[in-house]
């Protein structure tokens, strides 16, 4: 609650949780009320302009509802960096656990492992990735997972090994607690803040990877809605309409932009010495 | 010193090694034949694709194919792209100039103007425009580069009608540095816009960092003009942590590049990628992989060269 | 006394936070150095002592917040007099590391780690006394040799990383003295230290103070250093100026019951010299200075507190005798007994 507060406190954070509530709830309610499919095709009504045609943000080159098209891609959007960010959490808190608490060689490994995923730019691995899969969003997930777990684990890793040493951890061990058993009940409650943060933070970056892979062809398919995939058809009809170009990257930028104001400023509200510093 | 170095490159090899088993097994794992292109193509029989499959060597099975592309890479040959059988290697370099200019200016430009945000942030912080210019870094980086092509090419090409849209030179034209220049600018401010959101930030806590030190107090107790102090005193610590991000900056330019050149239509190595992975030419993506990994390691090496020579601390310690 | 070298008359310094009340660090401080003399102020952990120091060179962060007001009046030289708190900051900015310079607690952070020694040294003089570089260099080098550094020709191309915590605060006093100021404040300069290194580099001081004739302002939170170095003591408590005596009175008698506290293991002047002694811990704590207590901030803690008035009515600095001042309303009782 004491976080709360302070991240309420913050600016940036509380507009970005609100720019992120805001898409979150017109992405949900908004679709049902509005009289029109993603998928459906009007070939008489194309490249209407904003707010013309009982279109709010007008059709695209086959006459669908733009609105109701960047809607659904901001829903399939936020749904796999979710996904990503649930998986890699997953994924980051057991391996950061493990060689945070054991050390030794599986760090070695560990350290091995990501130096080499670092080596490829994160692109050229996505596209990789992607082409080795069926191209959806479970591939995207997958993926996305692939490359964001890393952060979670060196925080993870970094926060077992700091409170490895403190006293209470010491005493649990002199108990006799298993290992894992202790992990899971003494450290990851002291550790949560950090995860929270970083987790937050991997949401944007699954979004934003999602728009790429998308816009460079592998990830979501047409029809089905996808923002970047929209972008990628849109740069055809710069001429005819350059809305489709721009919308898109709106919605990805509110999405994006709210998550980074309130991961950083759960950083600070997690721990208050660093905002101090700030 | 030596002995570090020596484990140094161990690692190197050792990552080098990880990225092309991974690399290959990845290609060559994925779905799609190379010779879906050849398969289309009229008249063309088994026994044809069987000699042509063969040429490729893509006939043995896979661990030997690999230790025959690691046994070429280690003596310069690199294969054939299975698309027009040029030597990878020259494919590579063919294409790695644009790139190279591409992300030079850009990552120049970056550097540049992040850097001096970052400064200017720094000298003046709590006020209006650092404020300013930390949000407008975060939106910076949360937007994807290419939308901000689309954008630049939706305005300055397709509306205003001011720069061309994509390619490297005027299609049929003869070379002039003009036209050149004018096909830069575009792709390069794009490809800048996100390395100059994380310079500035970068800049702007290293320099903060710099100015709450002790020795910044002393400076000033000692009757030094603020210009004087910055200069001399401020950068001169704050360059440290930026050598740091300069080598961190090489690989991710290349990967900006690639986005970049696809929406400018800039003939460079990360098309070049894109277009290998699309027609399975595994020759080539490999080689462009390991070129890049390459081109990382290195880049953290160089950064811990160049360290060396900047930090009086280090350079005490090696003699 | 002659004519003071720096009289500081009611400085008060306040830190007005944006949220939440303002920080009154310093209130109304007052006392005078005399050319040549050395002047310790102690006092415990934000006490005020440092902020006192701070804002006489103006060197608080120059932030809306902080709110500087009284009287430093400096005699640069028989004909000037210059208030320290009103000098504008370019004149301010030629005073520093010339007339008045200041020697800092940490030498291990204080020095420029990638800058080499004699560029430190150098940059004083080429500002200050329009030295070219290779005369500042050459007189860098002597100046070296002065504050007893061995191999001073190596050392100025040597940077700070390749020192010792006692060589650097060698090339601290070096780099103050450069200009051979009128006045060198001395924040902790030995608190970092060796108890072997305190010793030389207070013996330094001496030495130099006698030869260069500096009035020094030394602030410290060890009596034994007090009673080593100081012609005067200044004791200060939660912002305020408590007493403020000749170093034998003060040692052999203070007045102020928190004077006597602080320097309660240490009965007399002799038995300091002979064993230095740390602050002793005094119970309860320095209050927070958002939240003084009324009347005698320090009634709390105090072992003489009568109720009714040492919590009514803040007392002020009085003259027990010529040149010697406390902050006490009992003083006269407590003194006899």
């Amino acid at each position: 609650m004491h976080t709360f507060r302070r991240l309420m406190k913050i600016r940036t954070a509380s507009a970005g949780l609100v720019m992120v509530a805001v898409l979150a709830v017109a992405c949900t309610l908004l679709p049902p009320l509005l009289p029109y499919d993603p998928l459906e095709i009007d070939l008489h009504h194309r490249f209407l302009p904003p707010l013309s045609g009982g279109h709010v943000l007008g059709t695209d080159e086959i006459g669908r509802d733009t609105l109701v098209r960047l809607l659904a891609g901001a829903r399939t959007s936020l749904l796999i960096g979710l996904s990503a960010m649930v998986l890699s959490t997953v994924t980051g808190c057991l391996t950061g656990g493990l060689t945070g608490f054991h050390g030794g060689w599986t760090r070695r490994v560990l350290m091995r492992i990501v130096d080499s995923v670092l080596c490829f730019p994160t692109i050229f691995l996505l596209l990789t990735l992607a082409s080795f899969g069926q191209p959806g969003a479970p591939t995207i997930v997958g993926i996305v997972s692939l490359v964001a777990w890393m952060e979670v684990s060196r925080v993870v890793d970094g926060q077992v090994r700091a409170l490895r040493g403190r006293e209470f951890v010491i005493a649990v061990e002199a108990m006799g607690a298993s290992g894992v058993h202790m992990l899971l009940r003494e450290l990851l409650p002291n550790i949560t803040g950090a995860i929270i943060v970083v987790s937050t933070l991997n949401v944007a970056r699954a979004i934003l990877m999602e728009a790429y892979v998308s816009y460079l062809g592998n990830g979501i398919q047409p029809p089905q809605p996808s923002l970047g995939a929209m972008l990628n058809d849109a740069q055809e009809y710069l001429r005819p309409d350059p809305w489709l170009a721009i919308l898109p990257g709106l919605v990805i930028a509110i999405a994006v932009i709210g998550l980074n104001f309130v991961g950083d400023g759960l950083r600070l509200a997690v721990d208050p010495r660093q905002g101090r510093r700030a | 010193m030596t002995e570090t170095f020596v484990s140094r490159l161990v690692r190197m090899v050792v990552t080098l090694a990880i990225v092309s088993v991974t690399g290959f097994l990845l290609l060559h794992l994925a779905p799609g034949d190379p010779l879906a292109q050849f398969a289309l193509s009229p008249g063309m029989t088994a026994t044809q694709l069987g000699v042509i499959r063969h040429q490729m060597g893509l006939d043995v099975p896979l661990p030997l194919q690999y230790l025959i592309w690691v046994k070429g890479l280690l003596v310069g040959d690199w294969g054939r792209s299975f698309r027009d059988h040029q030597p990878v290697l020259t494919v590579i370099f063919g294409h790695l100039g644009a790139t190279l200019e591409l992300a030079g200016t850009a990552s120049l430009l970056a550097t540049w103007v992040g850097a001096s945000m970052g400064m200017y942030g720094a000298f003046r912080q709590g006020s209006r425009t650092d404020t300013l210019m930390t949000v407008l870094s975060v939106v910076l980086l949360s937007i994807p580069t290419f939308w901000f092509g689309l954008v630049f090419i939706s305005l300055f090409s397709v509306r205003l009608g001011w720069l061309p849209s994509g390619n490297i030179h005027a299609v049929g034209g003869a070379f002039s540095l003009g036209d050149y220049l004018r096909h830069l600018l575009l792709p390069a401010v794009v490809l800048a816009l996100g390395s100059t959101a994380i310079w500035s930030r970068y800049t702007r806590n290293a320099v903060a960092e710099v100015l709450g030190q002790d020795y910044i107090r002393t400076a000033r107790a000692k009757g030094l003009s603020p210009r004087r102090i910055r200069y001399r005193h401020v950068l001169r610590n704050a360059l440290l942590p930026m050598i740091t991000l300069a080598g961190l900056q090489l690989p991710t330019l290349l990967s900006g590049a690639l986005v970049t050149e696809t929406v400018f239509t800039w003939p460079g190595i990360g098309r070049l990628f894109l277009d290998s992975l699309e027609y399975r030419d595994y020759p080539v993506a490999m080689g462009i992989l390991m070129f890049s990994a390459v081109l990382a390691t290195f880049g953290s090496i160089v950064t811990d060269a160049l360290y060396a020579v900047a930090d009086p601390r280090l350079r005490a310690g090696r003699q | 006394m002659s004519r003071p070298i720096l009289s500081v008359r009611k400085l008060a310094v306040t830190f007005a936070q944006g949220s939440g009340p303002d920080i009154p660090a310093v209130e109304g401080a007052s006392f005078d150095v005399g050319a040549g003399e050395t002047v310790a102020i102690v006092g415990e952990s934000s006490s005020g002592k440092s902020v006192t120091a701070m804002a006489l060179l103006g060197l608080l962060p120059a932030g809306a917040g902080t709110i500087v007001s009284g009287q430093a009046l400096f005699r640069r030289d028989e004909a000037h007099e210059v208030d320290l708190l009103a000098l504008p900051e370019r004149e301010m900015r030629a005073l520093r590391g010339r007339d008045i310079s200041m020697v800092f607690q940490d030498p291990m952070t204080s020095l420029n780690p990638v800058l080499t020694i004699g560029e430190q040294i150098a940059e004083v003089l080429t500002t200050h006394d329009g030295l070219t570089r290779r005369q500042a260099r050459a007189t860098a080098v002597d100046l070296l040799a002065r504050v007893g550094l061995r191999d001073p020709g190596q050392i100025v191309s040597h940077y700070p990383g390749q020192l010792s915590g006692g060589m650097r605060q060698r090339v601290m006093i070096a780099m103050a003295l450069a200009c051979r100021p009128r006045l060198l404040i001395a924040d902790e300069p030995t608190t970092a230290l060796d108890v072997t290194v305190q010793a030389q580099i207070l013996a330094l001081l001496r030495q130099l103070q006698a030869e260069m004739g500096m009035a020094i302002i030394f602030i410290t939170h060890n009596i034994g250093v007090v009673a080593q170095i100081s012609d005067r003591v200044v004791v200060m408590y939660s912002g305020q100026v408590v007493e403020n005596a000749p170093v034998r009175d003060a040692l052999d008698g203070p007045l102020m019951p928190y004077s006597s506290v602080l320097f309660r293991t240490v009965p007399t002047y002799d038995a300091v010299l002979a064993r230095r002694r740390r602050l002793p811990t005094i119970p309860g704590h320095v209050p927070d200075p958002r939240h003084r207590p009324q009347g005698c901030t320090f009634h709390p803690r105090c072992a003489h507190f009568r109720p009714g008035v040492c919590d009514m009515f803040r007392p002020s600095l009085e003259a027990a005798r010529e040149g010697h001042e406390v902050r006490c309303v009992r003083w006269q009782e407590i003194a006899r007994g």
